[in-house]
């Protein structure tokens, strides 16, 4: 025989299989399960004792000759126990099919289900995805794994828009005072106190690099702005600070401490100078001071 | 034999039983209804507010046990959540 000692048993699986034990007791039963120690699993399993129904097939005779008889329901076997087993049930499992559609309920069509599954179970490997489906199920975790994962990089990529948004905001009232230099206002976002500084940064390699960005997020933060403008007063507040480093005119050297030779009026204008010449400079500034 | 493809292996079947009432049947004509705390590979057993039927010619005899050990070597039929009908 091709047919291997597993599959011997797996051909009646789910069939209603009536099992007689060492102690001489006979339990029949829809034939669920088994393992390598021959344990048995039958479900709705009924148990006869002493005076075996035998060869009867069905319940005809069962009252007289079956003196004992209890349902026990789903029941596990010990495979030490069992002597023999043969078929009760239907023997085609295509009955059992029709059945187990018209009603579970009834305990021989419950046979039926099993009938069901029973013929994929001719097949090996049919019967074995189905058991394998339902804990590749309890894997199912795993895929709920993966959409965390999937949802994760999102999460990242959209915290990382808010991280510039929040500063486009702030930036808007220090923008403004950049604003009259639009070129420093984009370095200036991040310090305004820099923004005289700004203008060196606005070197072309910076600018380039910066701009793609600063741009997008220069409309929103302008409308942004726009909105704000009724706040001015936070507006009002960049100002101030610039003017606290501007007193500090002497402050400018500190700023400067790389350009300890134009200490003088020369550092004040330097930052001025890409906007204008040394006089516009100071008006500048005054005025930005001013706003 | 090593794949079963059987729907659910025995020992899955009293896995499943860990922590619910289990009704045993030993070979000899004796039963136990009882808490299921756990097994080993042998299927020893513990369990607990346990049940002892004891079938004999003179009828049954009901024993209480709050917590046993109960050898495998001697369990024939295991029955998950049923207990014996009030015979």
């Amino acid at each position: 025989m091709s047919m291997s000692k597993s599959s011997k048993m797996l051909q009646f699986i789910n069939y209603r299989m009536r099992v007689t034990i060492q102690d001489g007791r006979q339990l029949v039963g829809k034939f669920m399960a088994f393992d390598r120690h021959m344990n048995l699993v039958l479900g709705d399993c009924e148990e006869f004792r002493k005076l075996p129904p035998a060869k009867g097939k069905k319940n005809s005779n069962t009252n007289e000759e079956r003196e004992d008889r209890r349902t026990l329901g789903l029941v596990l076997l010990r495979g030490e126990e069992v002597i023999s087993m043969t078929v009760e049930g239907p023997p085609p499992p295509e009955e059992s099919r029709s059945k187990a559609a018209s009603a579970n309920a009834v305990p021989g069509p419950g046979v039926g289900r099993a009938a069901g599954r029973g013929i994929p179970t001719g097949p090996l490997v049919q019967a074995q995805p189905g058991l394998a489906g339902p804990v590749r199920g309890v894997g199912g975790p795993a895929p709920g794994m993966m959409q965390p994962q999937m949802s994760r990089p999102p999460v990242p990529q959209l915290s990382a828009p808010p991280m510039t948004y929040p500063p486009a905001g702030g930036a808007p009232p220090v923008i403004r005072p950049p604003g009259q230099m639009p070129p420093g206002a984009y370095p200036g976002q991040p310090q305004p106190p820099q923004m005289p500084r700004g203008p060196p940064p606005q070197v072309p390699p910076p600018a380039f690099g910066v701009r793609p960005p600063q741009q997008f997020p220069v409309p929103p933060p302008q409308y942004g702005q726009r909105p704000m403008v009724p706040p001015p007063g936070p507006m009002m507040r960049g100002p101030p600070a610039p003017p606290p480093p501007r007193p500090g005119m002497p402050a400018p050297p500190p700023p400067r401490p790389g350009m300890p030779p134009p200490p003088g009026a020369v550092p004040v204008f330097g930052p001025p100078r890409p906007g204008m010449p040394p006089p516009p400079n100071p008006q500048n500034q005054q005025q930005n001071q001013q706003q | 034999m090593a794949n079963n493809p059987s729907q659910l292996l025995p020992s899955e079947l009293i896995d499943r039983c860990i922590g619910s009432k289990i009704w045993v049947i030993m070979k000899g004509d004796k039963e136990l209804v009882g808490t299921l705390r756990g097994f080993d590979v042998y299927v020893n057993m513990v369990l607990e507010d346990v049940t002892e039927y004891e079938i004999t010619a003179e009828g049954r005899r009901i024993t209480k046990l709050d917590q046993i050990l109960l050898n495998g070597n001697n369990i024939a039929i295991l029955v998950p959540g049923g207990s014996p009908d009030p015979e």
